[in-house]
């Protein structure tokens, strides 16, 4: 029998292939576009992605898969009071819709296809991972799935996370990464082996956000506590293997330290807002639990208030204001460093200077050549550090810093990231790593501090 | 008011009457509009779109629901149902050759059955889940009509969906 006779599917009305598009995961929607022209035509649509997203997550509050649980949390018993304080977080957690709406999602994305596709396949395997997870989420021993899982929590959290969607806040994703970042052991070149193996390499980039929003979890347990202790290993262990400022332990801490940025960012007013408090550093562990909002939208971003920020967002579009000279000179920065890890009851913590505050940058500008961009000379000036402090270098157009005092035999080498600049300092041949280095902007904490007064005062009137 | 069983009288594209029970034929919008509109004349129906193999099939499929309740007609609100399931009935009805499957879906989109139209989509999109663009090209005995050129942007395009 011919089967070009019948109907098929290539060639089935548009409405009707609608319907089926509806029913499928967004990445075989995707698949089918990618069959002929007249799929193509008919689902390579804003709506048809739309509308799988609806789906897919009516079916997944339908199997408890919007928001994944721990799978301890139902096995150990519990008293009625901690049931019933879960519930009620539970509940917090559920309320975030408002936020994670399709309305909302459609101020964030506007007409572009493309993210719209991209956040119905991160949410549709966000939902798989959730199937998966609970059967490995315990087991040390790492088997494929296990790293398969893991390379998807990152590559998809990435996404998810810049959309405050409730996957990314689940107790079970965020105890795995927590468990997995601090049981990490290093590989052959001394980084951290996170159970990805080959894509590493590939992650810190993507692992950034996902990492921020984990760590940044009001309802995980501990996850400052888990932020305090990531930054605290990585810089020991930066000290003990010279680890790259680009490995992927660095965007772990990178990610810990935003996530405490934000918190002082985003907490109450206090008699010292303006740096965080020195016991909110990593090396004291009784640190009250944050609220920390998400996405990590840049701080200057205030022209495109609802612009879908990602990391590859931020890259290309706010690293251009972020590395400006005239912004890089306007203004006090502060910030914190470390240095070398004390012994505190026996085991090895990472300690904070004081309070970096009324930091200048100076900016010789380069001019462009003909070999590409060439970096401008950088000057950083602390007059208030009581003494002559000076550090001279290069920052590259894409935000890469490298500088020290002159003739000495230490650099501060690092990024600028969402949150200021981030990265560690060590001698200059980078035998040795000393500590993390991070600044950011003053005006910062202190449109923050009128916010959070102006925030208290109308709460109060 | 139609407590006691009704018969009417469709009539397929390829002109073969078919009585059948009005309750049944009027799990079909189309009929029943029709039905209301022209009234009950006992005239046979054209039903011009459907040939008599793909009208018994779907009359089949409204006998074993006739005692549902009847669809709404806000179109899609009450079929997002929260689940992609198929109930057991419905599997084995739809365990036909693709040629009839899409006839099907097609008869129950002319017809306006809803649910039958539901559980067919669901069906085919059971069928595509999981398999890659050639997969699917090979299932359902497609062309690929795309330029290399165009095939090679729309990969670029979607690299990175791809798991590694």
């Amino acid at each position: 029998m011919d089967a070009a006779q019948g109907p098929r599917l290539g060639a089935l009305p548009t409405e009707i292939l609608w319907r089926i598009a509806r029913h499928c995961p967004a990445e075989t929607c995707l698949n089918l576009t990618q069959v002929s022209r007249h799929l193509r035509t008919s689902l390579y649509d804003r709506l048809v992605f739309r509308e799988i997203i609806i789906q897919s997550r009516l079916r997944a509050q339908s199997e408890n898969l919007l928001i994944p649980k721990s799978p301890e949390s139902t096995d150990s018993p519990r008293t009625t009071r901690a049931a019933a304080r879960e519930a009620e977080e539970l509940t917090q957690l559920r309320s975030i819709p408002p936020n994670f709406s399709i309305e909302r999602l459609e101020k964030l994305l506007g007409d572009d296809l493309q993210a719209w596709i991209r956040v119905a396949v991160a949410e549709s395997k966000a939902y798989q991972i959730n199937k998966e997870l609970p059967a490995i989420a315990d087991k040390d021993e790492y088997c494929s799935t296990g790293k398969a899982l893991l390379h998807g929590i990152y590559k998809y959290g990435t996404v998810l996370s810049t959309l405050h969607h409730p996957w990314v806040y689940g107790e079970l994703v965020t105890k795995f990464l927590a468990s997995r970042i601090s049981s990490a052991k290093l590989d052959s070149r001394g980084k951290p082996d996170l159970g990805i193996g080959a894509g590493d390499d590939v992650l810190p980039a993507l692992s950034f956000n996902i990492c921020a929003a984990a760590l940044s979890n009001p309802k995980s347990v501990d996850s400052q506590h888990t932020a305090c202790k990531i930054i605290a290993d990585t810089s020991l262990r930066c000290e003990e293997e010279a680890d790259s400022p680009d490995s992927t332990a660095t965007q772990f801490a990178l990610a810990a330290c935003t996530a405490l940025l934000e918190t002082h960012l985003d907490g109450e007013p206090d008699s010292d807002p303006q740096l965080p408090r020195i016991q909110d550093l990593p090396w004291i562990t009784d640190i009250e639990k944050g609220v920390i909002p998400l996405p990590c939208a840049p701080p200057s971003s205030s022209e495109k208030p609802n612009r879908f920020v990602s990391w590859s967002d931020w890259e290309s579009d706010c690293i251009h204001r972020m590395t400006d000279p005239n912004w890089l000179e306007d203004g006090y920065w502060c910030g914190y460093w470390s240095f070398d890890g004390a012994l505190v009851q026996g085991v090895p913590r990472v300690q904070f200077a004081d309070a970096v505050e009324g930091l200048v940058f100076r900016v010789h500008r380069a001019r462009p050549s003909d070999r590409g961009p060439t970096p401008h000379r950088i000057r950083a000036l602390y007059p208030n550090s009581g003494h002559n402090f000076h550090l001279e270098g290069e920052f590259t157009r894409d935000g890469q810093f490298t500088m020290g005092p002159p003739g000495d035999f230490w650099v501060w080498r690092g990024r600028m990231t969402p949150f200021g600049m981030f990265g560690f300092w060590g001698s200059t041949d980078w035998s040795r790593v000393a500590g993390i280095c991070w600044l950011w902007k003053k005006s910062w904490s202190d449109a923050a501090r009128e916010e959070k007064i102006q925030r208290k005062q109308s709460n109060g009137e | 008011m139609s407590a006691t069983s009704q018969t009417i009288i469709l009539n397929s594209s390829d002109g073969v009457d078919i009585p059948v029970d009005k309750e049944v034929a009027t799990r079909s919008v189309l009929i029943r509009n029709l039905l209301e509109d022209l009234g009950d004349t006992g005239e046979p129906i054209p039903i011009l779109n459907v040939n008599e193999a793909v009208l018994k099939k779907v009359l089949e499929w409204c006998e074993q629901h006739k005692k549902d309740p009847p669809a709404t007609n806000e179109d899609d609100s009450d079929s997002r149902k929260k689940t992609t399931d198929i109930d057991e009935w419905d599997q084995k009805f739809m365990q036909v050759d693709q040629e009839m499957l899409f006839e099907i879906i097609l008869a129950a989109n002319y017809l306006d059955i809803k649910a039958l139209l539901d559980v067919g989509c669901k069906t085919v999109a059971n069928m595509i889940k999981g398999k890659s663009p050639e997969e699917i090209r090979k299932t359902f005995n497609i062309q690929n009509d795309f330029t290399p050129d165009e095939e090679d942007q729309i990969r670029r395009e979607n690299e990175w969906a791809e798991d590694r």
